[in-house]
């Protein structure tokens, strides 16, 4: 293989790696929107326990003691039976009124009879319908109708008329029992009569099936909500508390339940709250910022490949080393950003969140594995608060390559990378004017950032 | 097509006949003397050239509910097919012998 060839499979190497990269870090931004969904949902939940631990049941003494506590006095107990009262009433009026109608005692018994004489109807009308539009729509009827009666008997007109009546008895004299024109209009009449008051009927058969069903219905449902109303007005009283205390900022709600049983409920919507917090700035450390990283590389190895310039010749043993120690890097920066996911999202210890006294919901819930301080908040607090931070692993040295074989890879092709940056671009189709390999212009960020996700 | 239709009926017309009675004379498109049946295509721009005058007509229609002659009067402009005509003519021939049968009693 020449040089030039072996420089270009050295480019071809490192974007398909950089490319795999990439398309590991796509999935990481579909599991980012699913874990913000997850993570709202559980922030929801945890207010919904909080307001059912809160208010399990309309017990006056419970409801005077959540108004106190929450300041909210549409819970106080005169308030809630009075709104309860007045909804039953409602209720029992309407109930009352349903009742009061005259069908309502055989409603039962009357829709029985209404939808069997429904049926009947439904049964005749096809058969009726169709042998009164079968003689209306024959042309030969309104040829009969136009001239028989207007005409004299030694016209055209009139004979027209009556050979068409003829037809039509040819026809249809058998089904409607008719000898002559005459006589088949006079049937065809009264079918059309019969077929019009079966339209009717049942047309008004069907609004009192209707009208009997509604009679019904409205008195089961207006039953059910009564049945119900207790149940509901907590659901809905519950609802307000989950209100309520969503609005609450943090201090307040810590606050709020300080001296409360409730307090951890508190403490869990509160740590709910901070993990959907963390997750963003997770996500951009661990994910964003090293797609844009590797987007610009990606984007410079293509244009390399496209204008024919290639990477500093390295061997190929060096390049297995260098590669391997970004993919190890890659592949450690995911693991982290995995495992600091899944703490945040099986963690169960509540009670430890002690942010109105200090604490960190982030180091309750690494519980000292990940500094952190690339999230603002974190960041904040290591320089703002007088408790330590947790003592961190020293990753970055364990992390470090070890091999002295690897150290030289790197520190070969970061010292060819920057005679490219001094030399500058080669004249076309040549290599550079010291004799060297055939640089890139804009070389490959060099080794990759370290990730920092120990950078405590 | 009339002339054949009439034919199958017994009736067998000789055209452009000169039609004489009482003091009526016209000249209908077909006539049978022995039937004193006939049938005659009227159209608007015709009755004067034919002679058909309005007066003729009402003569020619009183004799035919008294029986005494029939003739079969087409509006030329309302025949919409052959067939029609046909059937039409078939229809105008039942009818004259139900009337004459009725008219011989």
């Amino acid at each position: 293989m020449t040089e030039r060839a072996s420089a270009e499979a050295n480019t071809l190497r490192l974007r398909d790696q950089v490319r795999a990269q990439l398309a590991d870090l796509e999935l990481a931004q579909a599991r980012f929107l699913e874990d913000l969904q997850r993570a709202n949902a559980a922030t929801h939940q945890a207010l919904a326990e909080l307001a059912a631990h809160l208010l399990p049941t309309l017990a006056p003494n419970g409801l005077q003691r959540v108004a106190d506590l929450l300041g909210l006095p549409d819970l106080c107990p005169d308030v809630v039976r009075t709104v309860a009262t007045q909804h039953r009433a409602q209720l029992e009026q309407r109930l009352a009124s349903t009742r009061a109608d005259p069908r309502h005692k055989t409603a039962n018994a009357l829709l029985e009879e209404a939808m069997a004489r429904q049926g009947e109807l439904l049964q005749h009308l096809p058969t009726l319908r169709e042998s009164v539009q079968r003689v209306s729509k024959d042309p030969d009827l309104s040829a009969y109708l136009s001239g028989v009666d207007e005409s004299a008997w030694w016209t055209f007109a009139y004979h027209r008329a009556r050979d068409a009546g003829e037809r039509l008895v040819h026809r249809y004299g058998n089904s409607l029992k008719a000898s002559s024109p005459e006589e088949l209009w006079r049937r065809h009449q009264r079918e059309r009569e019969a077929l019009l008051t079966l339209e009717s009927e049942l047309r008004s058969m069907t609004a009192e099936v209707e009208e009997l069903k509604t009679l019904l219905r409205e008195e089961a449902w207006v039953l059910e909500m009564i049945r119900t109303l207790e149940e509901r007005q907590l659901t809905s009283l519950q609802a307000r508390v989950v209100a309520h205390c969503d609005a609450l900022p943090e201090t307040a709600l810590l606050q709020t339940f300080a001296e409360h049983e409730a307090d951890v409920g508190a403490r869990k919507v509160s740590g709910c709250r901070a993990r959907t917090r963390y997750l963003e700035p997770l996500f951009i450390h661990f994910v964003e910022r090293r797609r844009g990283n590797l987007l610009a590389r990606l984007q410079d190895l293509e244009l390399a490949l496209e204008e024919g310039r290639h990477a500093p010749s390295v061997t190929s043993a060096e390049l297995d080393l260098l590669l391997m120690r970004e993919q190890r890097e890659h592949d450690a920066a995911r693991k982290v950003h995995e495992a600091a996911i899944t703490r945040l999202f099986h963690f169960a210890h509540w009670e430890r969140g002690t942010p109105e006294a200090g604490g960190l919901w982030w180091d309750a819930f690494m519980g000292g594995t990940l500094d952190g301080v690339f999230i603002d908040e974190v960041a904040w607090h290591r320089t703002q608060s007088a408790i330590p931070a947790p003592l961190w692993a020293k990753r970055e040295e364990r992390d470090a390559p070890r091999a002295s074989t690897t150290r030289h890879a790197v520190a070969r092709l970061e010292e060819a990378y920057a005679s490219i940056a001094r030399d500058g671009p080669p004249a076309p189709g040549g290599g550079s004017a010291a004799g060297m390999p055939e640089p890139i212009v804009n070389p490959p960020r060099g080794v990759p950032a370290p990730v920092d996700f120990d950078d405590g | 097509m009339l002339r054949d239709v009439f034919a199958v009926h017994g009736v067998v017309v000789s055209e452009d006949h000169l039609l004489q009675e009482e003091d009526v004379q016209v000249v209908v498109d077909g006539w049978c003397a022995t039937a004193r049946v006939g049938y005659e295509f009227l159209s608007v721009g015709d009755l004067e050239r034919k002679g058909l005058s309005p007066a003729i007509l009402r003569s020619l229609e009183r004799w035919m509910e008294q029986d005494r002659l029939y003739l079969f009067l087409v509006d030329a402009e309302e025949i919409g097919t052959v067939e029609e005509l046909a059937g039409a003519a078939r229809s105008f021939l039942r009818v004259v012998a139900e009337r004459r049968q009725r008219s011989s009693r």
